[in-house]
């Protein structure tokens, strides 16, 4: 101890001082691998979040690919019912109307008939909805 | 229109004659329900509904009476002497 003492009054390297250096340069070494660990991490995850980004983008073009073809089909369909719709509409009507016009037409013809029969069917109906009593 | 020269006059049917006994007699009903047959109908109809609902059960049971006493008395007119 005296003798390190001295030696560092000297100015001599005492082997303290080998001990501080191979420390410091295995701390150093560790550092450097660390770093590099840490570069390697830090790449990997900017390649994922790449990975992830066009993953993304992908799923949301293909999302939007999808909602126009959806929207294209329905506006098809919507379009090939409401045409239906329109000549169902459009061939009930004729119908209602050829009929309203037979009627007429046989009521001209047989008014007495038509009267009665129109008559009998309102006594039916009304038999068959009249207000049943307690008795 | 005279009920004659109408163009849809046609001869009297005994659905007329029925129609024509339940009417009053000055009424001229052919003329009007040709010139309006919805309407006619639409009447005809409540009339009946009207006539269903509040006397339905009198006038069947009328009816049903009115068809036994025929027959009854078709039976008994064949054979000659009061069977039922």
């Amino acid at each position: 101890m005296a003798d390190n003492v001295k030696d560092f009054e000297a100015g001599k390297e005492t082997p303290a001082d080998d001990t501080i250096e191979v420390s410091r340069s295995k701390v150093t070494e560790q550092l450097g691998k660390a770093r590099d660990k840490f570069s390697h991490v830090a790449d990997e995850l900017e390649k994922q979040a790449k990975a992830i980004g066009e993953g993304t983008s992908k799923v949301t073009q293909q999302v939007k690919e999808g909602a126009g073809k959806a929207t294209e089909v329905t506006k098809e369909k919507y379009g090939v019912a409401k045409e239906k719709v329109k000549y169902g509409y459009g061939k009930a009507r004729k119908d209602l109307d050829t009929l309203t016009e037979d009627v007429n037409e046989y009521t001209r013809d047989n008014p007495g008939k038509a009267v009665l029969m129109a008559a009998g069917i309102g006594f039916v109906i009304g038999l068959l909805l009249r207000p049943r009593r307690r008795d | 229109m005279d009920e004659a020269t109408h163009p849809y006059a046609r001869e009297s049917s005994p659905a007329d004659d029925v129609v024509d006994e339940l009417m009053p007699p000055d009424l001229e009903w052919q003329g009007m329900v040709r010139r309006y047959p919805k309407t006619a109908l639409a009447l005809a109809t409540i009339g009946g509904y009207m006539l269903g609902s509040h006397r339905g059960r009198e006038i069947i049971e009328s009816f049903a009476n009115f068809a036994a006493d025929s027959v009854s008395e078709q039976v008994n007119s064949l054979l000659g002497k009061d069977v039922i």
